[in-house]
């Protein structure tokens, strides 16, 4: 029995998912803006109503035709990028609110309140006001407070993105710790990659209102199929048509060679590579290496002490390469010149689609 | 009243006579007109342009209580000879605005007290003249539905209203009720007659105590209970001449014909009883 | 406020700026200094101990504090529903529970005597069983509750739109019902607008005037109020007028005073 079990539309978002968490499994949900992520932690944490299909939580439908149970009724927490912690109450007061509203006493609440406050680094700070702790600390204390209810499921909705890139890590490994160290389920949206790996079993790629692909998050991440995945991972991704155990061909008739990371069928298959490994020749490389694809820059921007450069080729796929600053400017690299970029064979990971 | 009805017995006015008629309320702006006025034609804010055209109507200037509204406007009517312009207020109020140099040349008030201000602060002239009186009468809704019969003990337990004790219509219902041997329990004691007539009229209230000429400018909206001669309580309505009148003549002029047998014909019409 | 060396004066804007900001704080403090200088201050006491005074406050103070709490018990719950829909139906209720508040007294007083009048359309048939709410306190109240309610709807509404409801959200996903909510966060939250909002209410409800006496008549102890017990002092007893008048400022400015405490308030709390 799925955890989590969505089956269902929005016409008014486009939606129409498919999603199943095992119980235990944190699935991260990624995609490009408006691909539906937070519209299905809104399913499932009852803010949403479908048009159609249902959402099934530990087997029983809590959305569906003529289902609605409501939000307060679904022990489901949800943890977005404000804490919203409620400046009236204190902080102990604030852990203790779940509790509280479901009716447990007050001294029992507060008791279990400090320690879900103990657990997140934050005990000392119990008789204090909303409006008087940091930005990491108000996380830290809304994950407390949703904690301390016990929820069976846990919805993250970007819980870091407004946190200083200073407090992002600490908070990061407090939420590895207590949801997927303790084995809780949860389901995470997120645009980094790094949360991905670090919190999440599991990845579903989602785009436009679909779940195009979900599995193990390692999986889907070493080998990125769609353009939304390899930028999270910051790789190239090209599609094609294989034409050998170790080749493909590209739209623009280009020939791209590398090693097999999976055997290469007869079909649709990608090339990923990192851009690291991509040289820039201003000139046609002479000594014919077996991977160069001709492009027009398009975009030259700084990228910490390297420079990324993206090129289009001429069906409009892109492909960035890393290079020196010094480098850019020696070759006069600057947007609209036609350049070769090379990249060795060996560097080149080819799987089917 | 707070926007003072003003009016002139002339309709074609020279675009410089408005705009002085439009001011004339209003010391500051007055006498800032009245600068440029001279500048132009050298006459004063108060006296008017026909100062300067001594064939034409004599001006004259004429503060009133508000009740004389329709039947003075209706006077200055009947005067050729006399370009009159009348400014409406409650009594107090006009002894106040003179007091403080609105100009004018006439004052006429409601009560004798207001008018005996006027004398004791000397800007009118020593020996006022009444020229109408105003009784107190009891009026009730269209159709008298509370069935009152006069002030008497008809009046008990119906929704009485009446002029506040210290307002001239007031006092007046007061003494009326002494007469009749009856305490009167108004559940509203008004500050505006007008108010009382409003409340009478609309059927809000079963029954009011205004003066005879309220009563008559209300209508048919109201019905009338006489009220026993020997104890009507009239108020009497003074008038006489600014000690600062520019136009002297002309108010004494305009004095006269109130008092003539057509002026008091008009106000007879209006409810008003003979001095 | 104290002025301190830091304390800014007109930071970065054009001196001639000053001219006409000095005008129109002369224009709106003059007349409140001139009725201050005419009060005969020694006689205050006296004139405001007078039956008729102490009448006109006790009647004014009791009046508007029963209309704020009906503002509050029926003007709150309008405030948060409006705060939380949208749709036509929702911005035609807006526009026309405030109307109220922008027409001139005389027509608010016109409207009530039309509709709960003795001839009234609500109030004809409530004659028939023997309900008449013309002259009486009811009506000061109804008055009152008419012309003031719009500022507390509108003062919460505002402060509710805001502030959003991602605060109700998060009470939701921690389980708390929306009756719990309402009432261990929505309304702590909004506390300060909700006391600014009652204190404009009441102070709107002590200078109410115009539908009062077309409405409600005049009567000492039943229906006349400060405001009416100053209108029919004017010509009658101006110091009087002038001392009781000097309550009325006297009221309206610790209105605004609260007011501004509890902005400040809320300012201090949300920027730490």
């Amino acid at each position: 029995m799925s955890a989590v079990s969505v089956h269902a539309r929005v016409e008014a978002r486009g939606l129409d998912a498919a999603l199943d968490v095992a119980p235990g499994t944190v699935v991260a949900l990624v995609g490009p803006n408006g691909a539906g992520k937070s519209s299905v932690l809104q399913l499932v944490g009852g803010q949403l109503q479908p048009d159609g299909g249902t959402v099934s939580v530990d087997g029983a439908v809590v959305s569906g035709p003529r289902v609605h149970v409501p939000v307060h009724r679904r022990n489901i927490a949800v943890l977005e990028q404000r804490p919203l912690l409620f400046e009236h109450l204190t902080i102990a007061e604030n852990a203790a609110f779940g509790l509280r509203a479901r009716g447990v006493r007050a001294a029992e609440a507060l008791a279990r309140a400090q320690r879900e406050l103990d657990a997140v680094g934050c005990g000392e700070l119990a008789g204090a006001r909303a409006w008087e702790v940091s930005g990491g600390q108000a996380q830290r204390i809304a994950i407390a407070r949703a904690l301390a209810t016990d929820p069976r499921l846990v919805l993250l909705d970007e819980p870091l993105a407004a946190l200083d890139v200073s407090v992002a890590p600490a908070i990061r490994s407090l939420l590895r710790r207590r949801i997927r160290g303790e084995g809780r389920t949860a389901l995470l949206v997120t645009h980094d990659a790094v949360d991905a790996l670090t919190l999440a079993d599991e990845l579903a790629v989602m785009e436009a209102g679909r779940v195009l692909a979900a599995g193990p998050v390692a999986d889907l991440l070493a080998r990125p199929r769609t353009p939304f995945v390899a930028d999270l991972v910051g790789v190239n991704l090209l599609a094609g048509t294989a034409t050998g155990p170790d080749a493909i061909r590209l739209a623009t008739g280009d020939r791209v060679v590398g090693v097999p990371a999976d055997a290469l069928g007869g079909g649709a298959a990608i090339a990923s590579f990192a851009p690291a490994s991509v040289a820039v020749h201003t000139a046609e490389p002479s000594g014919s290496p077996r991977n160069h694809l001709r492009v027009t820059v398009t975009g030259i921007e700084p990228r910490g002490s390297l420079v990324r450069l993206t090129g289009e080729l001429s069906d409009g796929s892109r492909v960035s390469a890393d290079l020196t600053l010094a480098a850019s400017v020696d070759e006069g690299l600057v947007p609209g010149r036609e350049v070769w970029l090379v990249v060795k064979a060996a560097q080149v990971a080819l799987y089917p689609r | 009243m707070h926007s003072p009805s003003r009016r002139t017995s002339k309709v074609n006015l020279h675009p410089l006579e408005q705009v002085q008629i439009h001011f004339r309320g209003a010391p500051a702006l007055c006498s800032a007109v009245a600068v440029v006025a001279l500048a132009l034609t050298s006459v004063g804010c108060s006296t008017g342009p026909a100062a300067s055209a001594p064939t034409g109507p004599r001006p004259v200037t004429v503060f009133a209580a508000a009740s004389l509204t329709a039947a003075f406007t209706e006077i200055a009517e009947l005067a050729p000879s006399l370009d009159v312009t009348l400014n409406f207020d409650g009594s107090p109020t006009l002894v106040d605005q003179i007091t403080s140099g609105a100009p004018a040349d006439v004052l006429a008030t409601a009560d004798e007290a207001s008018m005996q201000r006027a004398t004791e602060a000397a800007i009118v002239a020593p020996d006022p003249t009444i020229f109408a009186t105003n009784s107190g009468v009891l009026i009730v809704p269209k159709g008298n539905p509370a069935q009152v019969s006069g002030v008497d003990g008809s009046l008990d337990g119906t929704k009485l209203v009446v002029c506040a004790r210290a307002v001239p219509c007031g006092a007046t219902a007061h003494k009326i009720a002494e007469a009749a041997g009856v305490t009167l329990k108004p559940v509203s004691e008004e500050q505006k007659v007008t108010d009382v007539r409003g409340k009478v009229s609309s059927g809000e209230a079963d029954a009011g105590i205004v003066f005879a000429t309220d009563a008559q400018a209300a209508g048919d909206a109201v019905e009338t209970i006489a009220v026993d001669p020997e104890k009507r309580f009239a108020a009497r309505y003074p008038m006489t001449i600014v000690t600062e009148a520019k136009n002297p003549a002309a108010a004494r002029a305009f004095i006269d014909l109130v008092l003539s047998e057509e002026g008091q014909a008009v106000l007879a019409t209006h409810g008003f009883g003979a001095p | 406020m104290t002025l301190t060396t830091s304390a800014r004066l007109g930071d970065g804007l054009p001196r001639w700026l000053f001219v006409p900001a000095a005008l129109a704080t002369l224009f709106l403090t003059v007349p409140l200094l001139g009725i201050a200088a005419r009060v005969p201050w020694a006689e205050v006491p006296a004139l405001l101990s007078t039956p008729s005074s102490v009448d006109a406050l006790a009647l004014s103070l009791l009046t508007c504090v029963v209309a704020t709490l009906i503002a509050l018990a029926i003007g709150l719950p309008l405030a948060l529903v409006l705060a939380r829909s949208d749709g036509r139906l929702a911005g035609v209720v807006r526009t026309l529970v405030t109307i109220p508040m922008v027409l001139p007294p005389v027509v608010s007083g016109l409207a009530l005597l039309i509709t709960f009048g003795r001839r009234g359309v609500l109030g004809a048939p409530l004659s028939v069983l023997g309900i008449e709410v013309g002259f009486s306190t009811v009506a000061v109240v109804m008055a009152q509750v008419f012309v003031a309610m719009p500022f507390l709807v509108t003062a919460v509404e505002g402060a509710l739109r805001s502030s959003g409801s991602g605060f109700e959200g998060a009470a939701a996903s921690l389980g708390a019902s929306p009756s719990y909510t309402l009432r261990r966060v929505t309304l702590p939250l909004l506390a300060p607008s909700i006391a600014s909002g009652s204190a404009l209410t009441f102070a709107r409800a002590l200078g109410e005037f115009g539908a009062t006496i077309t409405f409600a008549g005049s009567l000492q102890g039943v229906t006349r109020t400060l405001p009416l017990e100053i209108y029919l002092l004017r010509e009658l007893d101006t110091d009087a007028a002038l001392a009781l008048a000097l309550v009325l400022i006297v009221v309206a400015a610790l209105t605004v005073a609260v007011t501004g405490w509890f902005s400040r308030r809320t300012v201090r709390r949300r920027v730490p």
